[in-house]
C-alpha cells in the first residue's frame, strides 16, 4: 500500500514538474513544413464537414514563387503533422494566376461553396479549394487594381462579407479602370454595383522608377448600422462617414464624424489621431464605432494617451441627425498598438483589450540598443446593465515582447486574448513573448470583476528559430476548444488543445 | 570737406545704398507657398541654368542670367492641365506633359502652341492634388509609357519599344477604418546606353536598358534584344529590402547593376559589370553578372546614395552618407536633437582594371544631421532629419566636384574637390541665409549665371501651416 501510494505520488510530482508532461496534458504539438515561408494564414470549413479548414500563403525561399496551401482538418490527427499528406493540396501560382496581386476566401460558390479569388489586372480567376477551377462567370472578368511582379508576395483580400445574410459572401475590389472605383460582386448577379468610391491616386518618381503610381485604396466595412439583419458598407469620406447600401434601393448615407476636422489649437508637435473601428460590442444588432484617439507630445514618449470612445448603435442621433455622443471615455497610457475586441468572459458582449509598450527616454534608449520592452495588456469588460464598458480595468498585465518587432516599427502581435483554450467559457493568453517560444495562461474571474492569467495551461514551449508575430486561434476540431495556428520562416506550428473541459 | 559732407548726405540719404543694398552674392525668390518639386536645368539653353519649381499644379520657371542672378520673381509661369500627371523639362524652352489625354510639348517662355506627341500612350489615372517632376527626355529622346512597357523616341531616329513588366504590389490594410490597401504600380528606371549586342554583330549604337523582373533586357532600335538572368541575386526576404540601380560605372557606354541589400542597420552595395557575349555563343542569357567586382558592406542608417563624377575623370564615383544606429548616437539624438553623420566617397577605380571601388573610403567626412525623434499614431518611432549635404557642385570651376554641407542655422562649409584626395580636410564656412524656423533645407547646383561656376539654390521648407522660402547664393 504505502510503495503504492509512492509510486502515485511521485508520477504525481513528476507529472506536474515537467512542463513537457504538463503540455501533453493540455495540449499536443503539431508541426508541419510548409515548404516555403508563410506570410498569411485564414481559416474557413472549405468542405462543410464542421471542422474548420485553413488556407495558408507560402514564398518559396529560393526561388521566390508563391502558392496557396489548402489544409483539410482531419477527424484524426496524425502523429507529429496532424494533416494527413491527402489532406493537403498545394495551388502553385503559375501561368494565369502568377500576377495575382490579391487572394479572397469566402464562401463565393452558388449554394456558399468554399471558393479562392485569385485577383490580378486580368480578372479573377475562381478556384475550388482543390485547385480545379470553378465555373467562371463573366462577373468576374473585370481587371481589378491588383497585380504582382516576380518576387512579390501575395496578399489576402479581406473585402469580402456575407452582406445580406444569405448564406453567399459578396466581395468589393478597386477596378483597374480609370482611377480605380470600387466594385461589389454580389451573392448573385443582381448584387454586383460599382460604387462611387475611388482611391487616391498619387504620382511619384525616384532613381528606381522611372513613373509610379500609387493607389491608396479605402477600407471597406460591414456594418448592420440600422440593425435590419442586413449589412451597410461603411466607408470614411474626409470627414464624413459614409453608409452604402447594397440592397439597390436606398441611397448612399452621410454622417459627419466631428473629432476628424482639425482641431486649429494645436500646435505642431501635438499628436491628436482618431482610429475608427466598428463592431456590435453589446450583441444588439447595431454595429457600434469604436474610436481611439491618440493624444499627446509626438515628441514626448511619456505625455501619449489612448482614449477609447464608444459611440453605441445606431450612432445617428435621431433629433440632432448628428453623431450620438459618446457612451465610455476610457484612458490608458501610451499608444495602443492592437485595440481588440473579444468576448473575455463569455457573456456574449464584447470586451476590450489593449496593448502598449510604456516607458519614458531612458526606456526607449534601452529599447534602441536591443533591450527587449515589456508589453502592457489592459483589458476592459463590457457592462450590460450600463451598456458600455466599465470604467475600471478587467486585468492589467504585463508581458515581454520582442525588440526586433519595436526596432523594426514593424509591431506586430505577440499575444491572442481571443481563445479559450480550456473550455471554460472565459478566453485565456497564448504568448509568444519575445518571439522565442509560445505558452498559454488560463484566464480566471476572480469573482470581484477582476481576471488574472497567471495559471499556466501549456508551459512554455520554445521556438528556436523563432516565430512570427501573428496567430490565428479557432476551434479547428470543433470540440469547444480554442487551438492556434503559429508559424515562423519555414515552419506552421498547431497547438491543439485537449485539456480540461 | 564740402565733398565729404556730399557724401555723408549721399550716403543718409540711402542714394548710393541702392546700389550697394542688393547683395549681388544672393537673392531671394518669390517663392510658392509650397514648393512641391524643383530642378535646375538650362530650359533655354541659353548657357545659364534655370529654376523649374512646382506647386500643385502650377510650374514656374527663374530664368538664369548670364552675369547675374535669377531675377526674385518667376520669368513664366504656367498651369498645367487637370489630366496631367507628370511633366519634364525639355528645352529648348518646352516642357513635355504626360497625362490622360497623352503627351504634349508645351512652350514656355515664348508663345506658341500646344504640341501634341502623336503616337504615345496616354494614363489611364491622374493624380488630382498635383504634377510631379519626372525624368522623360533623356539622351536626345523622349521616354514614354507604352501598352507592353516603355518606349524610347528619339528626337531624331527610330522609336526602341521595349517590353517589360512594370512593378506591381499590393500592402494590405490596417485594422481601421481610416487605413488604405495600398497599391503600387511602377514603370522601372531605364538606362539609354550603348548597344548591348554581341560583338561583331552590327546593330545601333543606341539602345534601351531596363530592369524587368528578374531580367535585364536590352533593345535597340533594330529590334535587337539581349537578356541577363538577375535571379542569382534573390528576392527581398522578411525585414530587408532590396534596391537595384542601373548606371554606367565603367565608361564603356553600357550600364552595369549596382544591387543593395538594406535594413535600417546596415547596407551591402554589390557592383556587378555587364558582360557581352561572345559572337557564336547562343545561350538564352549572356553571360551572368556574377560575380560581384566589387563588394561594400556599411554599418548604420544610410541616405541614398550618389553616384558623382568628383573628379573630373568621366567615371561616376560613389558617395554614402551613414549614421550610426549606436548608444552614443541615440543619446545625442534624444537628449539634444543632433546626430553625428558620415559621409563617404569611394573614387571609381575601373579605369586601371578590375575593382569599381575598393572596400575602404578614399575620403570621410563627418557632420552632424539634426533630428526630431517623433512617436506617431501606429506607435511606430519616425526619426525627422534636418541637413544639407551638396555633392555636385563645382564651386570653383576646376572641373572636381566640391562638398557643401550646412553646419548651423547660417552656414554652410565648402570644401573643395582636390586633385590629391577628393576634398580638402578642411573647408570655409561661407554664410547662408538663417533657416529661421524652417525645419529643414534642400540645396541644389548649377551653374546659373553662365561663369562657369556654380551657384547654390536653397529651399527652406516652410513649418507646418507656414510658407516656403528660396534663395540662391554665390559661394564666394
Amino acid at each position: 500500500m504505502a510503495r503504492r501510494y509512492l509510486v502515485a505520488l511521485a508520477a504525481l510530482v513528476l507529472g506536474l514538474s515537467s512542463p513537457r508532461q504538463a503540455e501533453a496534458r493540455n495540449a499536443g504539438t503539431y508541426l508541419v513544413d510548409p515548404g516555403g515561408r508563410v506570410s498569411a494564414v485564414r481559416a474557413l470549413d472549405v468542405n462543410a464537414d464542421g471542422r474548420l479548414d485553413l488556407v495558408v500563403l507560402v514564398q518559396d525561399a529560393k526561388t521566390a514563387d508563391q502558392s496557396v496551401l489548402v489544409m483539410r482538418t482531419p477527424s484524426e490527427p496524425v502523429k507529429r503533422h496532424y494533416y494527413p499528406p491527402d489532406h493537403v493540396n498545394r495551388i502553385v501560382l503559375t501561368g494565369d494566376l502568377a500576377d495575382a496581386g490579391a487572394m479572397a476566401v469566402g464562401r463565393f460558390g452558388p449554394k456558399g461553396e468554399a471558393r479562392l479569388r485569385f485577383l490580378g489586372p486580368k480578372g479573377i480567376i475562381e478556384l475550388q479549394p482543390d485547385g480545379m477551377p470553378a465555373l467562371t462567370a463573366a462577373r468576374t472578368s473585370k481587371p481589378t487594381l491588383f497585380g504582382r511582379s516576380p518576387g512579390r508576395l501575395l496578399v489576402i483580400w479581406d473585402g469580402v462579407a456575407d452582406l445580406d445574410g444569405d448564406g453567399i459572401d459578396e466581395m468589393w475590389f478597386p477596378l483597374a479602370t480609370g482611377q480605380g472605383r470600387m466594385y461589389v460582386i454580389g451573392g448573385t448577379s443582381a448584387g454586383d454595383r460599382a460604387l462611387s468610391v475611388e482611391p487616391v491616386n498619387r504620382a511619384s518618381t525616384s532613381a528606381e522608377h522611372l513613373l509610379s503610381r500609387h493607389t491608396y485604396v479605402p477600407n471597406l466595412f460591414p456594418a448592420d448600422v440600422d440593425g435590419d439583419g442586413t449589412k451597410e458598407l461603411l466607408v470614411l469620406d474626409e470627414t464624413e462617414l459614409v453608409a452604402w447600401f447594397l440592397d439597390g434601393k436606398r441611397k448612399p448615407e452621410r454622417l459627419k464624424l466631428p473629432f476628424l476636422e482639425p482641431d486649429p489649437k494645436l500646435g505642431p508637435e501635438d499628436q491628436r489621431t482618431p482610429r475608427i473601428q466598428a463592431a456590435d460590442v453589446n450583441g444588439d444588432g447595431f454595429t457600434d464605432l469604436l474610436v481611439t484617439l491618440i493624444t499627446g507630445k509626438r515628441t514626448r514618449l511619456e505625455s501619449l494617451r489612448t482614449i477609447l470612445f464608444h459611440y453605441p448603435g445606431p450612432f445617428r442621433d435621431p433629433k440632432t441627425g448628428g453623431l450620438v455622443t459618446p457612451r465610455a471615455r476610457l484612458d490608458t497610457e501610451s499608444i495602443v498598438l492592437h485595440p481588440t475586441f473579444v468576448d473575455l468572459d463569455g457573456d456574449g458582449k464584447l470586451d476590450y483589450v489593449g496593448d502598449s509598450i510604456r516607458g519614458n527616454r531612458l526606456d526607449i534608449i534601452a529599447r534602441l540598443l536591443g533591450k527587449d520592452p515589456t508589453i502592457t495588456f489592459v483589458g476592459f469588460r463590457f457592462d450590460p446593465k450600463a451598456g458600455t464598458f466599465e470604467n475600471a480595468p478587467y486585468f492589467t498585465i504585463q508581458r515581454e515582447y520582442a525588440s526586433a518587432e519595436a526596432l523594426s516599427n514593424r509591431f506586430g502581435r505577440s499575444a491572442d486574448f481571443a481563445g479559450d483554450f480550456d473550455g471554460d467559457g472565459h478566453t485565456d493568453l497564448l504568448d509568444l513573448g519575445n518571439l522565442e517560444g509560445v505558452e498559454v495562461l488560463r484566464g480566471v474571474a476572480s469573482g470581484k470583476g477582476a481576471a488574472t492569467f497567471a495559471e499556466s495551461f501549456v508551459p512554455r514551449i520554445p521556438v528556436k528559430e523563432g516565430l512570427t508575430a501573428d496567430s490565428l486561434v479557432v476551434d479547428l476540431n470543433g470540440d469547444g476548444r480554442a487551438d492556434a495556428v503559429l508559424w515562423s520562416k519555414t515552419s506552421l506550428y498547431f497547438l491543439i488543445s485537449k485539456g480540461s473541459r | 570737406m564740402r565733398r565729404a559732407w556730399s557724401l555723408v548726405l549721399v550716403a543718409l540719404l540711402g542714394l548710393g545704398g541702392q546700389a550697394s543694398a542688393a547683395d549681388p552674392a544672393r537673392v531671394e525668390l518669390t517663392a510658392p507657398k509650397t514648393v512641391e518639386g524643383l530642378r535646375l536645368a538650362d530650359v533655354d539653353e541659353d548657357g545659364a541654368a534655370d529654376i523649374v519649381v512646382i506647386e500643385g499644379r502650377t510650374v514656374r520657371i527663374y530664368r538664369g542670367r548670364k552675369g547675374a542672378l535669377p531675377e526674385a520673381a518667376p520669368s513664366w509661369t504656367g498651369n498645367v492641365p487637370p489630366d496631367v500627371s507628370f511633366v519634364d523639362v525639355a528645352p529648348p524652352s518646352r516642357l513635355i506633359a504626360l497625362g490622360e489625354k497623352g503627351v504634349t510639348r508645351i512652350p514656355v517662355f515664348e508663345d506658341g502652341a500646344v504640341e501634341e506627341i502623336k503616337g504615345s500612350e496616354a494614363l489611364t489615372w491622374h493624380d488630382s492634388n498635383r504634377v510631379v517632376l519626372a525624368e522623360l527626355v533623356r539622351a536626345g529622346g523622349l521616354l514614354l509609357p507604352s501598352k507592353s512597357g516603355v518606349r524610347f523616341q528619339p528626337f531624331a531616329g527610330k522609336p526602341i519599344p521595349v517590353e517589360l513588366q512594370p512593378a506591381h504590389t499590393v500592402k494590405a490594410p490596417g485594422p481601421f477604418l481610416e487605413d488604405t490597401c495600398n497599391v503600387v504600380r511602377s514603370v522601372p528606371a531605364v538606362f539609354i546606353g550603348r548597344d548591348g549586342v554581341p560583338r561583331g554583330r552590327a546593330g545601333d549604337s543606341v539602345g534601351v536598358w531596363v530592369i524587368s523582373g528578374t531580367t535585364l533586357a536590352f533593345e535597340n532600335a533594330a529590334g535587337q534584344r539581349e537578356q541577363w538572368d538577375l535571379s542569382f541575386l534573390g528576392a527581398e526576404s522578411e525585414g530587408k529590402e532590396v534596391e537595384q540601380t542601373l548606371e554606367d560605372l565603367d565608361g564603356d557606354g553600357r550600364p552595369d547593376l549596382i544591387h543593395r541589400i538594406f535594413t535600417n542597420r546596415d547596407s551591402r552595395y554589390g557592383f556587378f559589370r555587364t558582360r557581352l557575349r561572345e559572337k557564336n555563343d547562343a545561350s538564352k542569357f549572356s553571360p551572368t553578372h556574377k560575380p560581384a567586382v566589387s563588394d561594400i558592406y556599411l554599418s548604420g542608417f544610410q541616405l541614398p546614395m550618389e553616384l558623382i563624377d568628383l573628379d573630373g575623370d568621366g567615371r561616376k564615383d560613389l558617395v554614402i552618407t551613414s549614421i550610426q544606429i549606436n548608444a552614443a548616437n541615440t543619446l545625442r539624438a534624444l537628449s539634444s536633437g543632433v546626430v553625428s553623420a558620415e559621409t563617404r566617397a569611394f573614387l571609381n577605380r575601373s579605369a586601371e582594371g578590375g575593382t569599381f571601388f575598393r572596400t575602404e573610403a578614399d575620403a570621410l567626412v563627418k557632420s552632424d544631421i539634426l533630428v526630431k525623434v517623433r512617436f506617431n499614431y501606429a506607435g511606430t518611432v519616425e526619426v525627422e532629419r534636418s541637413f544639407t549635404i551638396l555633392l555636385d557642385g563645382d564651386f570653383d570651376g576646376d572641373g572636381r566636384k566640391d562638398l557643401a554641407i550646412r553646419t548651423s542655422a547660417t552656414t554652410m562649409t565648402v570644401r573643395r574637390g582636390t586633385a590629391k584626395g577628393v576634398w580638402e580636410a578642411e573647408g570655409k564656412e561661407i554664410a547662408i541665409p538663417p533657416m529661421g524656423d524652417a525645419p529643414d533645407v534642400d540645396g541644389y547646383t548649377a551653374d546659373l549665371d553662365g561663369d562657369g561656376k556654380d551657384e547654390i539654390a536653397l529651399h527652406y521648407r516652410g513649418p507646418e501651416g507656414g510658407k516656403d522660402r528660396l534663395w540662391v547664393v554665390r559661394t564666394p
